[in-house]
């Protein structure tokens, strides 16, 4: 089957007075129709930064190379306008803070209203009822009045399921959620992810969840990658990486996460030391600094990705030592 | 929202009686008076004179005498430009400063604005550099340079249009008749709104920029949308309460006398009334002109906030 996206050796770099930055490197994988994949990383791991490229909306000093293919278009060769005929239509993206992520002087009626009338070319009672019908589908009660409200008005839970609301008017194929739960109280959250779930099942779309929280991963997503420094370290189905990961940092991410069947008296273990600095990335490994089994190997060569089973990848000299 | 302009023109009311007492007494605390000039008069006349003025008595009293008829509408009478009110002079004064400093600032908001955005869409290119470079000079050069080289280039050099009358003249007047009206207006107008044009550009340049690095711009672009409806209906409105709020009281400054643009090209404003006013301890004329300028502030700084309450959903206007 034929991937609906995928990324071909990308690599973003962003021009800055300090130098050149890194912030993803040689990136390549592929999504089906109806998957659903979580990008997991750190701050600065080049995850955003990846969409952002994809969706033409990088700074004005970032520039691309490599491939973006989505549905056979290789959406970085596309000029403004080409581009703005699919983004918000095919290809659609939830942002993190949807405190600031919505124009604070528009009513929320006008700026779920333009998608449509942009898009899909809808009356204005055409595309109020599908926007009705949307925002009853993700559980946003009085809807009318909600309508024309400013932004100001609603809660931050509200706020992004606005944000959502507003990613699948067209029914988008491919939906790309940066970090949709971050700024959200954890009750909220778990509603959302409820959200995405149902989202899941009843729709046919590529799903791309771009988070932090390996918590998130497990709950959606049937694969995960794991990026380090702009770069892929680990990718796997979601079962595989949390039974057996591979890559050192992936192992390091699990276990910073607090488990309930743990002891309370239990350190909770964090990965020491700080995420590489992307604009002196060094010759070897990112994660060469911070890692347990480090080699002389990994601070002067480059782990390359290999296949270790269907499906299962890992860039690490430890890995092809053994 | 009418009930908040109905307060705050209530708070005007003392806000303008303080402005005027201020002005009453730092007026006459000016050494010198209305009558220095004229000093080959005889004492006794001089005496009479102040005595039909009320300068005779007590400044305390002249101050209740004043206020009260400022109360009555009655800005008394004009002491150097004789037979006339203060209010017949600011009746002829006021529209010619106004239809001066409204069109240039209505010129500076149209082009200053327009530039800005330019500049801010096109940021750290040629375009924007050219710009900035531009609106640093029309900051740098001041009127009183700008307006005699106008004055001698196109009044005098080209002969294209009149100086110094309100009278049309010129080739400029010659070749389009139909706007012969508006050749006296032309070089005093531009001459207030180049640097205007400059404040504003840099203004509106510098709240764009601001405004288009917002996530919510993300947003719009994420959505699809052209380019163009991303930058008029989701960044300028915000992008433009910087701008707003600079032009409240600007206009209030602009039409109640540009004085030195009015001075050079001896208009018969509100700025040039003042002017002379002042020199001559005209302490009637000086204290009309500054009600009215106080109340100018006053009801554009109402308006402005009225706007902000448009422009910014977030801004409650309660009373």
């Amino acid at each position: 089957m034929n991937p609906i996206f995928s990324l071909e050796n990308l690599n973003v770099r962003f021009a800055t007075k300090e130098g050149e930055v890194a912030a993803v490197s040689d990136l390549s994988f592929s999504l089906q129709r109806g998957e659903c994949l979580g990008i997991v990383g750190e701050s600065g791991s080049g995850k955003s930064q990846t969409f952002l490229a994809t969706m033409g909306l990088l700074a004005a000093n970032g520039s691309t190379t490599g491939r973006a293919l989505f549905q056979g278009q290789d959406l970085l060769k596309l000029d403004r306008d080409a581009l703005n005929k699919i983004r918000g239509d095919r290809l659609a993206m939830i942002f993190q803070d949807s405190g600031t992520s919505l124009t604070p002087h528009m009513k929320v009626g006008d700026q779920l209203m333009e998608v449509l009338t942009t898009h899909k070319g809808l009356s204005v009672e055409a595309a109020r009822k599908r926007i009705l019908e949307v925002m009853e589908s993700i559980r946003i009660p009085e809807v009318d009045k909600r309508l024309s409200q400013y932004p100001h008005e609603f809660s931050g839970g509200m706020r992004q399921r606005v944000m959502i609301a507003m990613a699948l008017l067209c029914e988008p194929d491919l939906l790309i959620a940066d970090e949709p739960t971050t700024a959200l109280d954890v009750t909220v959250q778990a509603q959302i992810l409820q959200l995405f779930k149902a989202l899941k099942h009843h729709t046919n779309s590529a799903i791309v969840l771009i988070t932090h929280d390996l918590g998130v991963v497990a709950g959606l997503c049937d694969r995960v990658i794991v990026m380090y420094g702009g770069r892929v370290v680990e990718e796997g189905a979601v079962a595989d990486i949390f039974a057996r990961p591979k890559h050192p940092y992936t192992k390091g991410l699990l276990n910073c996460m607090p488990r309930l069947d743990q002891d309370l008296d239990t350190e909770l273990q964090a990965i020491p030391g700080q995420p590489p600095n992307l604009q002196k990335l060094p010759p070897g490994c990112a994660f060469a600094d911070r890692c347990a089994v480090v080699t002389d190997r990994c601070k002067t060569e480059r782990p390359v990705l290999r296949d270790y089973a269907p499906g299962e990848r890992a860039a690490c000299h430890a890995l092809e030592a053994a | 929202m009418l009930s908040y302009a109905l307060k705050r023109l209530g708070i005007a009311a003392p806000t303008l009686f303080i402005v005027v007492s201020l002005s009453f007494f730092l007026m006459h605390m000016a050494p010198g008076g209305p009558f220095d000039a004229d000093a080959n008069l005889e004492p006794q006349v001089i005496e009479n004179l102040k005595a039909a003025y009320d300068l005779d008595k007590p400044l305390v009293e002249q101050y209740i005498i004043y206020v009260g008829k400022v109360f009555e509408g009655d800005f008394g009478p004009s002491i150097i430009y004789q037979d006339r009110s203060v209010s017949q002079l600011i009746a002829t004064g006021l529209p010619v400063s106004l239809r001066v400093g409204l069109s240039a600032i209505f010129i500076a908001a149209l082009i200053g604005i327009t530039l800005g955005i330019t500049a801010a869409l096109n940021q750290n290119k040629t375009t924007d550099y050219a710009v900035m470079a531009a609106a640093m000079t029309g900051i740098a050069v001041p009127s009183f340079v700008l307006a005699p080289l106008m004055t001698l280039i196109f009044g005098v050099i080209l002969q294209m249009l009149p100086i110094a009358t309100l009278e049309p003249s010129g080739s400029f007047a010659r070749n389009f008749p139909a706007l012969a009206p508006m050749t006296p207006y032309i070089l005093p107008v531009i001459a207030l709104a180049i640097p205007q044009i400059a404040v504003i550009s840099r203004l509106t340049r510098g709240a764009m920029i601001e405004v288009l690095r917002q996530n919510y711009i993300r947003t719009a672009r994420a959505k699809g949308l052209a380019e163009k409806r991303v930058v008029w209906r989701h960044a300028l409105q915000a992008g433009l309460l910087p701008v707003v709020s600079y032009l409240g009281p600007a206009i209030a400054g602009i039409v109640t006398g540009a004085v030195v643009v009015e001075s050079i090209f001896q208009l018969p404003g509100m700025g040039r009334f003042f002017i002379q006013g002042a020199i001559n301890r005209d302490y009637p004329l000086v204290l009309g002109i500054v009600i009215i300028f106080a109340s100018a502030i006053i009801i554009m700084n109402l308006l402005v906030d009225l706007l902000y309450g448009l422009l910014d959903p977030k801004v409650k206007l309660d009373a």
